[in-house]
């Protein structure tokens, strides 16, 4: 990664949907990059989906919306905020993605731009970090 | 001396964890570490006026900086007139300076 | 007859950048539309959805600006005018200091006794 700033490690652990964690988490990475700091996220679990390719890149449209007339709205998904936060980090941020609990869950087919990696991995992501958070519940 | 960063994201009303967690902050205290204490997501609702508990201990004792995320409270239809004194609201901006201060070891919870 | 479901609501502030508009109060309107009439009970931190007033909140992640988080006074609305009643259990907005004049307008309190009857008026309780 490009040098500067502090390197934060942060685990995610939490599945989506469960609580706001995954708010949080983009918040964070997203406030951290704007500081000029470089993240390693390492998701492991349910996060492993917040990743998926088959999320594309809005959320299907709003039942609520059907038959009303104008364009309905558009969502995005976790998958494209993260591509977002990736491009806008310009080497900064990386997204890691626990291969074993990928392939526990099928979530196998995920965004470009992440890493699959297994969890000796954290070995080195951690020894590398200069703050190391743990967020959620597995 | 340590430098704590400990992040409630619960109210005390959904699990007695939680007070066991503020608990942990006032032990830190006790052994003379630097502790903060930034609340988010339902930890929030902690530190409302009449929350009658888990934060009072730490903020008598004036040894815990208390920040509560505004994102999260705006959220949940709060704002600062609804909190207990003692506590500082803040931005997510916040808990990244705390993160990155050299030696600070975080906890999530 | 046409069965009667009761829609129980806790566990509060669950996934708004995953779930924006699928929140459990727009799938509570959903089941309306389609005529499962659904009334809703709200409980725990839950309780804080039937505040008037809640600003729109929004974020910005990377380039995207997410306009659409989860906004429960809009959706309350929106459920009121379905014909389906809302409650607030009362301890809960106690608890949380919620006085009944910062609730929306059409919802209202129940105590332990309502939420009984409540139940039993209902041909079916989902409790989230």
């Amino acid at each position: 990664m490009p040098d500067g700033g502090r390197l934060i490690f942060l685990g995610v652990l939490g599945a989506p949907y469960e609580s706001e964690l995954t708010t949080t988490l983009l918040r964070l990475v997203n406030e951290a990059i704007a500081q000029g700091h470089r993240v390693a996220v390492y998701t492991c679990g349910g996060a492993t989906e917040l990743t998926l390719k088959t999320l594309g890149d809005k959320k299907p449209a709003n039942f609520l919306e059907r038959g009303t007339p104008g364009q309905l709205t558009r969502y995005p998904t976790t998958a494209q905020l993260i591509r977002e936060l990736l491009e806008m980090a310009q080497g900064r941020l990386q997204w890691y993605v626990c291969r074993p609990c990928m392939e526990e869950r099928g979530a196998l087919s995920q965004i470009e731009g992440v890493i699959k990696h297994v969890p000796p991995k954290l070995r080195q992501l951690l020894g590398e970090a200069d703050v190391a958070l743990l967020m959620g519940v597995k | 001396m340590g430098v704590y960063l400990l992040i409630e994201t619960r109210s005390s009303w959904e699990s007695p964890e939680v007070d066991r967690f503020l608990e942990v902050a006032t032990a830190l205290v006790g052994e003379r570490h630097q502790v903060d204490l930034y609340l988010v997501q339902n930890g929030v609702l902690n530190a409302r006026a009449g929350a009658n508990g888990p934060l009072a201990p730490l903020i008598a004792a004036h040894a815990v900086p208390i920040w509560v995320d505004e994102f999260s409270l705006n959220s949940r239809a709060l704002s600062r007139r609804d909190l207990v004194d003692g506590v500082d609201v803040t931005g997510i901006d916040q808990l990244v300076e705390l993160l990155t201060r050299p030696g600070c070891k975080p906890i999530w919870h | 007859m046409t069965p009667r479901y009761l829609a129980i609501v806790e566990r509060a502030y669950r996934g708004a950048v995953e779930e924006q508009y699928a929140h459990i109060i727009a799938a509570t309107i959903a089941f309306c539309r389609i005529g499962c009439a659904t009334d809703l009970l709200l409980r725990g931190n839950a309780v804080l959805y039937a505040i008037r007033e809640q600003p729109e909140v929004r974020l910005t992640i990377g380039a995207t600006r997410v306009e659409h988080l989860p906004h429960y006074e809009s959706a309350i609305g929106a459920l009121l005018q379905q014909g389906a009643s809302v409650h607030v259990y009362e301890t809960d907005c106690q608890r949380l200091g919620i006085d009944p004049e910062r609730l929306i307008s059409g919802v209202a309190i129940a105590d332990l006794g309502t939420v009984a009857r409540l139940i039993d008026s209902h041909d079916v309780v989902w409790h989230w």
